[in-house]
């Protein structure tokens, strides 16, 4: 419950403490009903990709990406589709889990939900923001800014609890995207074994509390995980200093892997 | 903005509960204990130097046990995958995470250390 509790009052605590706070999470109740998204906000971080992209971003793409959190979660065979009040029609997902909306007036009109047939609970999604070009196993900072700004405007990343619902009154949810001590969760490809920061000849590896959900430093983690979307994939999760500007949006994000064979 | 009673007895209760889950997450620092886990140390209790340490380490060869018994207890993240990752830290300049050196070690799940490094600390900007 730590990490849902802290990652609820994350929004809330900026203003008052300067110290750091725990990931946000996705919480989204027990129901059995579907893992499902607001079509309308989906397209409003679209909207905003599009706007933000030429100072952060100027050459990447904007898709949408769905990951397992529960074990068994079948991701080969997901049927994802956007649903209104009087018509439905499938979007087509590639086999890495991603997928774009295309924008449809009549999906707006109709407050329609983007909707895979999977449970609530068993998946979790994300943007995935890329500049084309990059070294393998590489990602660049500003992409990866732009994904939590985006992320959070399209309410990928979201808490249903009722504190959290005070909390986004206050507060406006992509300038945690700005902070120096954000903890927005990101997803490596595969098993990470370090992640390193790379600007002309400034290198820095990052501790080992930003990766696999800063397990190295909460012993209570396993009790924690059913609350955070990083359940399945805390060995390919990290954070980024995203508001630490001394690294600029060409930085790049290199990843050293498990497997990889030296 | 006016912001209604109800809703700031709300806002308050949510930061009280910030204030006792965790601190709001004291991440970042950590406590350098000699005595806890993840200060590396030989078996007669002398410290260790992060290369030394390291050099301490087989890949492929050195199993958790000879790493526990050359270098002591180490901060262990395990996976589900059966691969776990070791750490051991030496503090930096102030008790950051990020002005600490690290050693961190791989195992794959046959309990093989696979992969080893050093982290070096950074100095904390002013």
């Amino acid at each position: 419950m730590q990490i849902a509790l802290v990652a609820t009052c994350t929004a809330l605590c900026a203003q008052e403490r300067p110290t750091y706070a725990l990931p946000k999470v996705t919480v989204t109740g027990t129901s059995s009903g579907p893992v499902e998204k607001s079509y309308r906000k989906m397209v409003q971080g679209m909207d905003y990709f599009e706007r933000a992209r030429a100072a952060i971003a100027p050459n990447a793409s904007l898709r949408f990406k769905l990951l397992p959190r529960k074990p068994g979660t079948d991701m080969d065979h997901i049927v994802l589709e956007v649903i209104g009040s009087t018509f439905d029609y499938e979007v087509p997902i590639a086999p890495d889990h991603t997928f774009v909306l295309e924008r449809n007036l009549k999906a707006l009109q109709e407050n329609a939900v983007v909707s895979p047939n999977r449970k609530r609970l068993s998946m979790t999604w994300r943007t995935e923001i890329r500049t084309p070009g990059l070294p393998p196993n590489s990602r660049r900072l500003g992409d990866l800014r732009l994904e939590c700004q985006v992320g959070l405007e399209a309410d990928l990343v979201s808490n249903s609890s009722l504190i959290a619902r005070v909390a986004d009154l206050f507060t406006d949810n992509k300038s945690y995207c700005d902070r120096k001590d954000s903890r927005y969760l990101y997803f490596a490809e595969r098993p990470v074994f370090s992640v390193t920061l790379v600007v002309g000849a400034r290198r820095e590896v990052l501790p080992i509390d930003q990766l696999y959900a800063m397990a190295s430093d909460d012993p209570d983690l396993k009790y924690d995980l059913p609350y955070c979307d990083c359940e399945m994939l805390v060995d390919r999760t990290y954070f980024l200093p995203l508001g630490d500007h001394s690294w600029p949006d060409d930085t790049r994000v290199e990843f050293e892997y498990m497997e990889d064979r030296r | 903005m006016t912001i209604a009673p109800a809703r700031l007895a709300l806002c308050n209760a949510a930061f009280m509960v910030c204030l006792c889950v965790a601190g709001c997450a004291n991440t970042g620092v950590f406590d350098p204990s000699p005595e806890g886990p993840g200060s590396a140390r030989t078996p007669t209790g002398q410290s260790l130097a992060p290369q030394a340490a390291m050099d301490m380490i087989a890949m492929g060869k050195s199993a958790k046990a000879d790493v526990s018994a050359a270098i002591g207890r180490a901060i262990v993240i395990p996976f589900d995958s059966g691969y776990e990752v070791w750490v051991y830290r030496w503090a930096g300049s102030d008790k950051t995470t990020r002005a600490a050196t690290e050693l961190v070690v791989l195992f794959e799940p046959s309990g093989l250390a696979t992969k080893v490094r050093v982290r070096p600390g950074y100095a904390t900007p002013n």
